[in-house]
């Protein structure tokens, strides 16, 4: 209840590492996520005096990261061409083209039973790296949407707002991005 | 049930690729009464489209309750308390 009684030196060895790690999960990039970490704390000592200890030092702290995370990855998004490749699930054609089964799955290529599952503690971390592998290979500015959506978990609406795109252009994108994902954790899951 | 009565109904469901075009909406905007009907039922007949709605789930799922690890880097946290002792 008392903030007075932690130092700010102490607030970084309790929740520095917490913090760095929240941040990079989002940001793909650990001198972003250093720098953001660093941020956050001088914003904190900063408006330490408005901080009446109502909530949890942590919460307060990584309510002011996440709005660091946000603007920096809104910049980030403005900053990237807009992308036009074609992911690889839709180079691999999942649905069919043609016949009175068209944009049915193939059955080669149809969702399969994962190997690995996520629930299972101990399969967990492996699962983890696989899927922080697939979201690091989507091009940059669906990864920004992929992570702004699922990671940060902002409303559509903000998302839009930020970024200046439609919600049908989002929603494409994050259809896209989800597709992609789902294909690349299986094909590694499973591998 | 009949096969012919199957068939019919499964020709009026939407086919697999808007099925999972569907499960995005609802999670973004929602959908509509009709069209959850219409994803539900297209999912008794479809294992490819179950099992695709599954694993979207079990993704969000993970995603929502990430586990952050509480350790980082010694000379990142270093140079952050650093900072923070410059200007405390």
């Amino acid at each position: 209840m008392a903030p007075e009684l932690t130092t700010p030196e102490l607030w970084v060895d309790e929740h520095g590492a917490y913090l760095y790690n929240y941040a990079l999960a989002q940001v793909h990039d650990s001198q972003s996520a250093e720098d953001l970490v660093q941020e956050t704390f001088l914003a904190a000592l900063q408006s330490r005096q408005a901080f009446e200890g109502r909530s949890p030092i942590r919460t307060w702290l990584t309510g002011i990261l996440k709005h660091k995370i946000i603007d920096h990855l809104r910049k980030k998004y403005r900053e990237l061409p807009e992308s036009t490749v074609t992911l690889p699930y839709e180079k691999e054609g999942l649905f069919r083209t043609e016949g009175d089964m068209r944009d049915h799955w193939r059955a080669e290529v149809g969702p399969q039973d994962w190997v690995i599952n996520p629930a299972d503690e101990l399969e967990r971390k492996e699962f983890w790296k696989i899927l922080e592998g697939c979201t690091d290979r989507l091009p940059p500015r669906l990864r920004i949407v992929f992570t702004l959506r699922e990671i940060s978990e902002l409303e559509t609406e903000e998302i839009c707002k930020d970024l200046e795109v439609t919600a049908t252009n989002l929603w494409v994108m994050l259809h896209r991005a989800r597709m992609q994902v789902r294909r690349c954790l299986e094909l590694h899951l499973n591998a | 049930m009949n096969k012919a009565i199957k068939n019919f109904v499964w020709l009026m469901l939407p086919p697999c690729k808007e099925v999972t075009e569907l499960i995005s909406l609802n999670r973004d905007r929602g959908i509509s009464f009709a069209e959850r009907l219409k994803v539900r039922a297209h999912i008794l007949f479809c294992k490819f489209c179950a099992r695709y709605l599954r694993q979207m789930q079990s993704l969000e799922e993970e995603l929502h309750h990430k586990h952050l690890p509480e350790d980082a880097p010694p000379d990142v946290i270093k140079r952050i308390k650093k900072i923070v002792r410059d200007n405390s």
